[in-house]
Order: structure tokens, then sequence, then C-alpha cells
């Protein structure tokens, strides 16, 4: 290890150490790590953007670029510019064009995706979980493990519905069938939700652990 | 007569001139009524004289003056006791003023005095001072103005015997004109000072003989102060006073000419002094001959010295300035300075006169007081044009400032009272204070208070901690050679598949790897790829990094150098291509998947990034063998699989992914768009155990597990200490409902 990776290893070990203390309330040093980590974030993203957007996407392509390639870089340039008058409250709505084009540019992008990457290949998994050939597992197991599956998306799903009938002098209610369905549902959301508090829990904790990894190295570094 | 004559200088003047030519006076036109039998004089007679006149026809038994008792009024049942008193009073006096109206009537010219009306008056005078000793002043007083006016020859006359009849002519007529003024009469300058001074002309008068510190104003000062702020119920006879002394004619009256015989006599009338005040009521009870009542009758004061009341008793020299009206008497005194044109009579005398001093001011009893609504009725500011300016009539015409009564009377200002006080109860007062503070609270800003830590709080978050860092640190500083937990033996299918590809994957593929997790989380999700990637450098597989997140580029030299060095034969130049940062979220990775050499046109370094060994052949990304997510986030992998992967569906891809976000990752393996999953230290420390290559994994399983099992005994302990701790407070409001 050469110096320049010690000096960034004993740096790591007083911000993690910063941020620790933490343990014992907000303090400065907390706070000192906390703006750092904004301020150099920002900084660093800011020369990310300048290298990586800014330059491969206008200054080269104008400068080096064919009459076509410049005139396209016309466009993106003025909805770059449209969308600096976000910045004043007066002049916001013309920055609306280009924040239009991005919205509905991303979600018929986020839709199209949505469906063909998600719905329809989850839809198919669902309903290929009952197919027994193929498999390496029992049977029984398989058509258990879909049916739990199944039962779990239906039920799932139901919970969502709120929709209900009444007749017209009666106070509108839901079904006991469905009511008793959404009961079931609930059930799995409450299961996956503590899935998912467990995973962030582990996630956090494995953090944790190699932040005291990384702390143990610099110490035994700085040891030998 | 064509020629006007001067009311001051006596001087003839042109007919049609209206400022005298010889003093500047302003003339008094012929249609000015000097006369008090015109019909203006009869309405501007002042109040204090129709009570004297109200009290004399009572006692004369004229009829139709209404009694006192008999009021057909129905509001006066509703009104105080001293306002029906006070209308009563006065809807007598008007009354009576119209029936005495009548008395005074005379001829449209008063007509010279003769001798031989003098005696005759003067003998009725003394005829009446014996008959009626109790109206004797009044009506003496009463006889005088009738005489002055030319009324009847009956009536008693205190006239001026001694006095030439052109000369009394003259007076008389300067006299009657300033009665008729509106200045000369302090009822009648302004109707709300007649108001008040009305009752007092009557029943008030009679009751100063129970109140002998109530001195009647007898003697009037020739000089006043200017500008000094007076009672004008107090001076009001003062001023009346002092105007008929200026208004006299100088050559006629003057203290260095003897006086009349009149006025001798008029003087010798009041005996000096007496201050015995039981003694005083006492003898006008007697006097009066009338039922004990409490407030004897104005008519019942004596005009002898053995018969005077109290008040009349104590009058002394110059001590009407502090007292309050008692007796409209009008009685020249022997200060009456004489009044020539000349003279400025604007600029009233400013020192008080020698015989004011010594006296001790007069107060008003309470129930006196109560009866002045004068400082409620006045308004504040009266206009000030008459007194700064000329009087236009009477016999003041053409002089100024003569009778300042309304600038005195604009001094008088309106006491507390008199103003109106909303009357509140206790209800309302609290309501106005909750709307006060209402108000009040709500125009300040809000202070957020801090919170507040406990200290046993504060220091059990503390000991919690640092008991998990302590647990935690324990198998880190032991080494990975501790084997403190067991390892798992159990492994998961997606680590299994995801270990048979890139097992199976044939030298020189070209994976392209996407790295898309945050520093925060590099911990975990390097430790989780960092197997996979030393895998991959093993089976020689060129490694193309991008990523989305700015920061993912750092992460991605960082983790390709760790995995360098644990495995040196893999050519990094060769090898490794970072094409960097990935801007445009999910329409970018659309884009990327469709012409990734247009999006993506140079490295990380900046060099061009198609044109090294890696990427010479590739396309498109149907080039790669292989495309491996490496993100902690659910939403970025989806969206990676959602957008890419379509694109390239003989592709096989392979997720890394953080212990967080496996649980909804899970079912795009399940569904065979990903060909192999890890998910965090669990799922690398199985791809280690595949690979028989302990790594970081290894080192920090061992901590791991200890930190599963800690987490889950303070789970466990919390929420029975915390169901200790609440248990009392769900139980006392039950009990508290229970019992009655």
């Amino acid at each position: 290890m050469n110096l320049i990776e010690l000096i960034w290893t004993f740096v790591g070990f007083f911000l993690t150490l910063f941020v620790f203390s933490y343990i014992f309330g907000d303090n400065i040093l907390f706070r000192f790590a906390s703006y750092l980590l904004v301020g150099v974030s920002a900084g660093y993203l800011m020369v990310i953007i300048f290298y990586k957007v800014l330059i491969p996407k206008i200054v080269i392509p104008f400068s080096t670029g064919s009459t076509l390639q410049k005139t396209l870089v016309i466009i993106p340039l003025a909805l770059g510019t449209l969308l600096l008058f976000k910045l004043s409250p007066r002049l916001a709505r013309l920055g609306n064009v280009s924040m239009g084009y991005l919205v509905g540019a991303g979600a018929a992008v986020l839709v199209g995706g949505v469906i063909f990457g998600t719905l329809f290949p989850q839809t198919g998994a669902a309903v290929a979980a009952f197919g027994i050939s193929g498999t390496t597992v029992a049977p029984g197991i398989q058509i258990l493990g879909a049916a739990i599956l199944l039962i779990g998306t239906i039920t799932s799903l139901a919970y969502f519905q709120f929709g209900m009938r009444g007749k017209s002098m009666d106070k509108p209610r839901q079904s006991k069938l469905m009511i008793f369905i959404s009961k079931v549902g609930q059930i799995f959301i409450a299961v996956t939700l503590g899935a998912l508090f467990a995973g962030a829990m582990l996630a956090a904790l494995t953090a944790l652990i190699e932040r005291l990894g990384s702390l143990w190295t610099a110490i035994t570094l700085f040891l030998h | 007569m064509p020629d006007r004559i001067c009311p001051f200088c006596g001087k003839t003047n042109p007919e049609d001139a209206e400022v005298c030519m010889h003093c500047q006076a302003r003339l008094i036109s012929s249609s000015n009524p000097l006369s008090p039998s015109s019909s203006e004089a009869k309405q501007e007679l002042s109040d204090w004289l129709n009570s004297t006149r109200e009290d004399a026809a009572k006692n004369a038994g004229l009829p139709g003056v209404p009694s006192q008792t008999a009021s057909g009024d129905s509001s006066q049942e509703n009104t105080p006791e001293w306002l029906a008193r006070i209308r009563e009073r006065s809807r007598a006096e008007q009354e009576v003023a119209k029936a005495d109206n009548s008395l005074f009537e005379s001829p449209e010219s008063p007509a010279p005095k003769t001798k031989e009306s003098h005696p005759s008056k003067k003998a009725k005078a003394e005829e009446v001072k014996n008959e009626k000793p109790e109206e004797a002043w009044l009506e003496e007083l009463r006889d005088e103005k009738d005489t002055m006016a030319g009324g009847e020859p009956g009536k008693a006359d205190l006239g001026t015997p001694d006095i030439p009849p052109a000369e009394s002519e003259d007076w008389l007529k300067k006299l009657d004109g300033w009665q008729d003024s509106p200045e000369a009469h302090p009822g009648q300058v302004k109707d709300e000072h007649g108001v008040w001074v009305k009752p007092f002309h009557t029943s008030d008068l009679k009751e100063l003989g129970d109140h002998p510190e109530l001195e009647a104003p007898t003697h009037v000062p020739s000089k006043k102060r200017p500008g000094k702020k007076e009672d004008p119920d107090q001076s009001w006879l003062e001023k009346t006073r002092q105007e008929a002394q200026k208004s006299e004619p100088p050559a006629s009256v003057s203290p260095e000419e003897p006086i009349p015989d009149w006025l001798e006599e008029l003087e010798s009338s009041f005996p000096p002094p007496e201050p015995t005040k039981e003694k005083g009521v006492e003898k006008t009870k007697k006097g009066s001959g009338a039922p004990p009542v409490k407030i004897p009758p104005v008519g019942s004061i004596p005009t002898g010295s053995e018969e005077m009341p109290n008040w009349l008793k104590n009058i002394e020299p110059g001590s009407s300035r502090k007292s309050k009206p008692s007796a409209p008497a009008f009685i020249p005194g022997h200060d009456v300075e004489p009044l020539t044109p000349s003279q400025p009579l604007a600029e009233p005398p400013k020192e008080k006169p020698a015989d004011m001093e010594g006296l001790a001011p007069a107060q008003l009893p309470s129930w006196l007081q109560a009866m002045r609504p004068v400082e409620s009725v006045l308004p504040e500011n009266l206009p000030t044009g008459e007194t700064s300016g000329e009087k236009g009539s009477g016999a003041l015409a053409g002089l100024a400032d003569v009778i300042p009564i309304q600038e005195e009377a604009a001094l008088v200002s309106k006491t507390s009272d008199s103003t109106p006080r909303l009357r509140v109860d206790d209800r309302q007062k609290v309501q106005a204070q909750l709307l006060e503070s209402v108000l009040l609270e709500g125009s300040k800003a809000i202070e957020i208070p801090k919170p507040v830590q406990k200290k046993g709080r504060s220091a059990g978050r503390i000991l919690v901690s640092l008991l998990i860092t302590i647990f935690l640190a324990i198998p880190i500083v032991m080494g990975s050679n501790s084997r403190l937990m067991p390892s798992p033996v159990f492994f998961a299918p997606e680590t299994v598949s995801m270990f048979t590809a890139i097992q199976t994957m044939a030298p020189n593929s070209r994976v392209l790897v996407i790295l898309d997790y945050q520093p925060s989380l590099a911990g975990e999700l390097q430790t989780a790829s960092l197997p996979v990637i030393e895998h991959l450098m093993a089976q020689n597989a060129g490694l193309v990094f991008i990523s989305t997140t700015p920061s993912g580029p750092i992460l991605a030299n960082t983790l390709a150098q760790l995995a360098q060095t644990a495995t040196p034969g893999f050519d990094t130049n060769a090898l490794l291509v970072n094409l960097g940062y990935l801007p445009g979220g999910a329409i970018g990775l659309q884009e990327f998947a469709q012409q990734p050499r247009y999006t993506s046109p140079i490295t990380w370094t900046r060099f061009d990034a198609w044109s090294t060994p890696v990427l010479q052949a590739v396309t498109g990304l149907k080039d790669f063998n292989a495309v491996l997510i490496l993100t902690e986030s659910a939403d970025t992998a989806r969206i990676w699989i959602e957008q890419v992967l379509p694109t390239i569906p003989q592709t096989p891809s392979y997720l890394v992914t953080s212990q967080q976000s496996a649980a909804l990752l899970l079912p795009y393996y399940n569904s065979s768009q990903l060909k192999g999953m890890i998910s965090g230290i669990a799922g690398s420390k199985m791809y280690e155990m595949l690979l028989s290559k302990p790594g970081a994994a290894q080192f920090l399983w061992d901590s791991y597990q200890v930190g599963v099992i800690l987490i889950l005994v303070v789970i466990l302990f919390g929420g029975i200490f915390s169901s200790i701790l609440s248990q009392p407070k769900m139980t006392a409001p039950v009990a508290k409902d229970e019992t009655p």
C-alpha cells in the first residue's frame, strides 16, 4: 500500500468515526462528515456532467460534427436553455416545454418497459409455475408453491380493491367474500413488508460490518 | 327719525350709515329691536328671569301654571328624577313665560321715564317689600326690568329718580339692548347652557337657603382674568353682571359720582353676611309662612337684614367668582367702570380684584353636582367667531370681545362621566380577553420546541449501539479463520445458476457490467459482487463497465482494482473498459440499447471506447455474451430489466443486488428474465464457497451472523420490555371508566 492509499485509508477511517459519533447525538463531527459528503458529491456531479454530457453531446458535435449533427444539437441545446428558466419564478413557464418533453418521453418509455418487461413476463411466470414438466422438485411441492403464489397475488390485489356496491337506501358495503379475500391479502402484504424490512436491516448491518472491517484494517495498517 | 343716533357717542349719523362716523361703532339698524316689546325680545328673555316669573306666578296664583307634580309626560316614569324635574320645570317656565310676556307688553317705543312715575314705582316697591318680604329682591329686580322696558305703570320700580331723564333714557336703552342681545343672557347664548340653568332659577335657589356655603354672587368683580377656565355655571351671573357694567353709559354711572338713591336703597337692603346656617334656615321658613317643606321657595328670601337668608348674609364683595350660580341678581357694583367708546373692551382685566383674595372657593354639594349635565351637554369646541368678532346687535354692537362667553364655554371639556362607556359583563370581558389573546398569538411566530432528549433514552441508545458494535467487532478482530459461525449448507438456486453460467462461459467473452449502486451501500454490493468479478476475470472475460449513476465509474474502477488483486493474471488494459456515466435514465438506457456506440462514444478516461480490443467487434448489445447488473436499488434493476433486457432476449443476464432488494427482484429470476442472482453477503458467501475461494464475504460472515442474532434478540427483548412498560397505561383508563 503506497502513501496515497494509506492517507485515504485514514481519511476514510476518521470520517467513519465522525459518522459513528452520531451515536452520542447530533454533533459537529457528524455534521462535518455529512456536509463534506454533500459538497463533494455536488462538485463531483458537476465535473461528471461537464465532461460526460456537455462536451461529448454539445461541444464536440458543434466543433467537429457535420451540418446535420450541428443542426440536431440545436434541439437539445434549446430545450436545455429553456429548462434554465425554471430558476426564475417569473419565467419558469418557459421551461415547461422542456419539462413536458422530459415527462412525456420518460413516461412513455417507462410504460412500455413496464408492460413488456414486467407485466407480461410476470403474468406468464405465475401461470408457468403450475407447469410440472421440466422441474427438479416434486410435482406436489411445485403445485403447492404455485398455488400459494397465485393466492398471494390475487388476495394482495383484492386488498387494494376498494369498490363496493349497495342498494339505494343502504350504505355501500363490501361483500363478505371480498372482505375475507382482502384479509388474506393483508397477510401476504404484511409478510412481504416484513421481508423487505428484514432485508433493509440486513443491508444496514452489512454496511456497518463492512465499515468496522475497514476500521480494523486501518488500525492494523497503522499498527504495522 | 331720518338720522341714526350712535348708541355710544350719541351723535347723529346718516340714515344709511352702518358705522358711526364719529366713534366708528357699528350702528344698530332700525329693524334691530331694542325694545323689549318686540317679539324677538320676548323670545330671548333669559331663563333665570323666566324662573323668577314662574315663582312670582306661583305666588300670585296665576292660572295655567302647572304644578310640579302634575305632569302628563308619559316618559317621566322612565326618566331619572332629576331629569324629570328639569323637564317639568322647563315646561312650566315656558308656559309662565308665555303668560308673563303679556305682562311685559309695552308700547313699541320705550316711553321716556317721567319723574312722576318713579315715586309711584318706588312706593310700590317699598310696599312689595313690606308685604312680601320673601320675594322682595326678586320682585324688585323684575320690576326694575319692567321699568327699564317701559312696562306697566303699576309695577314697582327701583328706578333712578336722581338720574336725569335724558341720561336715564339713554342708559336704559343700552341696558335694554344688552338684555335683548344674546350675549346678555347666559341662558340664551347657548341652548345647552340654558337647559341646566333654567331649573336652578327656581328650585336650586330655594335650596340655597339650606346650603349657606353656596354664596350668592352679589358682588361682581370688575376685573377678570382672561383665558382662565371657569365653570360656565359658576360665573354666568358674573359675566352678565360684568357685561351690564361695561354696557352702562359712562356718563351716567361712575364710581366717582354720587350714588343714586335707588342704588343706595338697594345696597342697604343687603346686610353684612352672617354665616349662621341654622338661623338663616329657620328664619327663612318662618318668614315664608309656607308649610314645612325642605326647600324654601325663592320668594321666601327676606330682604330685610333681620330676615336675610344665610347665602345672602354671607355675600361678600368679590366672592362670586368661586361661587356657584344661585340668584340671578343684577346689582350694579361699585367697581363698574365707565363705558366709553374709545375704551377697548375686548381685553378684559387680567388682575384679580383684591376683594376676591382670601375667600375660600365654594364647592357644590354632590346633589347639585349630579344635577349639572353641563359638561355632557356643552360641545367641546364652540364657534368663536362671535367671541373674537364684533357684536352685530344689541348694546354691544360694534364692540369686539366684550362677552367672551363662547370662548370660555369652548374651554369646557367633557368630563369622563359624560363619555359613553361600554357596559360589559364578566363573560364578555373573558371573551374579549380570549379574542385579544388569539389575535396576539396569531401575530407571534410559532416557536418550535426543541425535542427534549431524555437522559435515560439517550443512555439506552448509546448502550445498545456500543453493545452491537462490540459484538460485531469481536469476530472481525478475531479474523476470518475464527469460524465462529457455521457456513451455509443450503445454496440458493439463483446463486448456483449464476455460478454455473459464468463457469461455463466461453473464454474471451464480453460481459457488460452495469454498476449502479450508491457509495453508501458499496460495502455490501462490493463484497457481494467481488467474487463474481473475480470469477469473470478468472475466465478472461472482457469486462465493459457502464453506470447510470455519477459515482458509478469510480466505484467500477475500485471494484476492478480489488478484483484484479485477487486475479493478477487479468489484463485490465486489454480486457477492461469503463464507459463511465450514462445520462438520461430510462431514456438513456433505451438509447444505449439501440445504439451503444453513439450513446457512449468515449471511455471514462476519454479515449475512444469502441476502438479498444473488447469493443472493436461490438455493434450492439446483442454482441455481448452476458449482462451483469450490480445495483442495490430494485427500481434501477427493474429499469434495466425492462428497458434493455427485452432488446437482447438471447443474452443471459445476471444480477447482484443488496439484501434489501432481493425480495423484490427475485420474481425476475423466477420468471427466467434473470439467469442468476446474488443477494447480499449471504449470496456472496455462497458464491465464494462455490468458488472455493474465501474472500471478503468470509471475512465478514461471522460478524454478519452475530449481527443477525443480535438484532433478533434486541427485537425480542425490546418488544417484551415495551409491552411491559405500556401495560399500566393501557389498563389505567379502563379502571377509571369502571368506577362511577
